[in-house]
């Protein structure tokens, strides 16, 4: 019984051995770029983002990182990481699947000071906290010469993020009134990206 | 070419619109909102007296008697604490009084207020302080902040906490995040928030209920010299005889200024701070408070 486990073993370590080997002879790992354009429909809302994807490609596999910038309805800075896999239709166009997981970094504009009916003024003291970022969907490559690229894809996208805003109001002369309001916004949308790859 | 393009991007543009029934975004706004606790009339002043011992929590002004501090739990009432010890003061016995913000001492009896009344208490044996009069709307003026209006028949012994969490709509919805008639959308938003939080916006009352936590209540401050007993409010200055301690009477009250703050008897003379300057007035006859002079300073 031993002998047979060590047998099955070594066949097994030996086919995984020259496997390796041949891929090595086939894939080459490539450092790619990619840029991203892309309209971010929402609900009622529609804006735009810009990414970069700065990776590896290996075979038909890619991963990256990357950030971006998101105006949908709240600016932010999604930071993720990116995996994709193409699959060869024709004449060296590809279709593929991706999927980007991270963190959304709020960078929201600084509000403008709220028109009020207060006989006093009032201070607003925002603090964002950033959340979840998800983006997945799928695309076609068109392929050009040089290794470059042109991207068209579709994907369901998720950011997040919190505020804790604290308004700080002036009751008659000495006293204060702090109300606290927290607030999370969660936006998902559809985005359609452009890109190149280079 | 352009077809090798044309044709994704045509493709992929209509998958994404055929998708966007399915994308709903989703915001919401978490805030605390302040619920008052009603009691009757009678059932607080039937409880003004010494009861058990509390926590400290939001505490005032403090007064020294013999081996007693009283010291004020903002508008509710005035803890008692044994200080016949220094080292180790003990809280003995509590005083529901809602709505008190001040309180000053001659003898054996202690006077505060209870939002518009002014309470006498007999403290001479302060584990059983107890009642002995109560002048009613001896200080009409209190404020509240909020368009939040009390049941004027009962009173205000609390306000109960709660926490709610709504839906709201996520807002920034111009393109690229860019709202357009953005100061209208505060406004609106400001109008609504006055009329959902009672702990928000500005009425005046004369009931006897209490501002919630924070607002600024009664601006009354008490000082007692000779025979009377002085209260300052916003404006005016109040004058209770007090020749029999148990039994104050009203006298008068007369128009300073606006923004009084404070009040501080000396030698015959008051001196009233408000927030823009200092006034003065002679007590040489305690039942007709004369003023004697003023100076203003930038305003504190």
């Amino acid at each position: 019984m031993r002998k047979r486990i060590v047998l099955a073993a070594a066949i097994f370590l030996t086919l995984g051995l020259h496997l390796q080997a041949q891929q090595k002879t086939l894939f080459k790992p490539v450092f790619h770029s990619i840029e991203q354009i892309a309209m971010v429909n929402g609900n009622n809302a529609v804006s735009g983002a810009l990414q970069t994807v700065n990776g590896v490609g290996y075979g038909n596999w890619f991963a990256g990182i990357g950030a971006g910038l998101d105006f949908y309805r709240y600016r932010s800075v999604p930071l993720f990481l990116d995996l994709r896999r193409s699959f060869d239709v024709k004449k060296g166009n590809k279709l593929f699947v991706y999927a980007d997981g991270g963190y959304n970094l709020p960078w929201v504009k600084k509000a403008e000071q709220p028109v009020t009916i207060w006989w006093w003024p009032a201070e607003v003291e925002n603090k964002y906290k950033g959340g979840a970022y998800i983006d997945a969907g799928f695309g076609y490559t068109v392929q050009f010469k040089g290794g470059n690229a042109l991207l068209l894809s579709t994907g369901y996208s998720h950011k997040y993020f919190s505020e804790k805003r604290t308004t700080t109001r002036m009751i008659g002369e000495n006293d204060k009134t702090k109300d606290i309001q927290k607030f999370t916004y969660s936006m998902n949308r559809l985005m359609i990206k452009l890109g190149w790859e280079f | 070419m352009l077809k090798k393009i044309f044709n994704p991007l045509v493709t992929f543009t209509a998958l994404a619109l055929l998708m966007q029934g399915c994308i709903k975004d989703h915001c919401t706004q978490t805030c605390s909102y302040f619920v008052p606790v009603y009691k009757t009339s009678e059932e607080v002043r039937a409880n003004i007296k010494s009861n058990a011992p509390r926590e400290m929590e939001r505490t005032g002004k403090l007064y020294i008697r013999g081996n007693y501090i009283f010291l004020n739990e903002i508008d509710k009432g005035i803890h008692i604490i044994d200080n016949s010890v220094p080292t180790s003061p003990k809280n003995v016995a509590f005083v529901d009084i809602p709505g008190n913000m001040d309180m000053a001492v001659k003898g054996n009896t202690l006077y505060a207020d209870a939002y518009t009344d002014l309470i006498t208490l007999d403290i001479a044996d302060p584990l059983n302080a107890k009642t002995t009069n109560i002048v009613e709307n001896a200080f009409p003026f209190r404020q509240y902040y909020g368009t939040f209006y009390a049941d004027t028949s009962k009173v205000i012994v609390d306000w109960v906490k709660r926490d709610t969490t709504v839906n709201m709509d996520c807002g920034n919805s111009g393109f690229f995040g860019i709202d357009f008639n953005k100061s209208e959308v505060f406004m609106y938003n400001d109008v609504a928030g006055l009329s959902n939080y009672s702990n928000d916006g500005r009425s005046l009352s004369s009931s006897k209920s209490v501002s919630p936590f924070g607002a600024g209540g009664s601006m009354a401050r008490f000082a007692i010299a000779g025979n009377h007993l002085y209260s300052v409010t916003l404006s005016d200055l109040n004058v209770f005889e007090i020749s029999a301690p148990q039994n104050p009477s009203f006298i008068s009250k007369i128009n300073i200024g606006w923004n009084i703050e404070t009040i501080f008897p000396f030698h015959q003379k008051l001196f009233i701070g408000s927030t823009t300057g200092m006034y003065i007035y002679g007590i040489s006859n305690g039942s007709n408070p004369v003023k004697e002079g003023q100076f203003l300073h930038v305003q504190s």
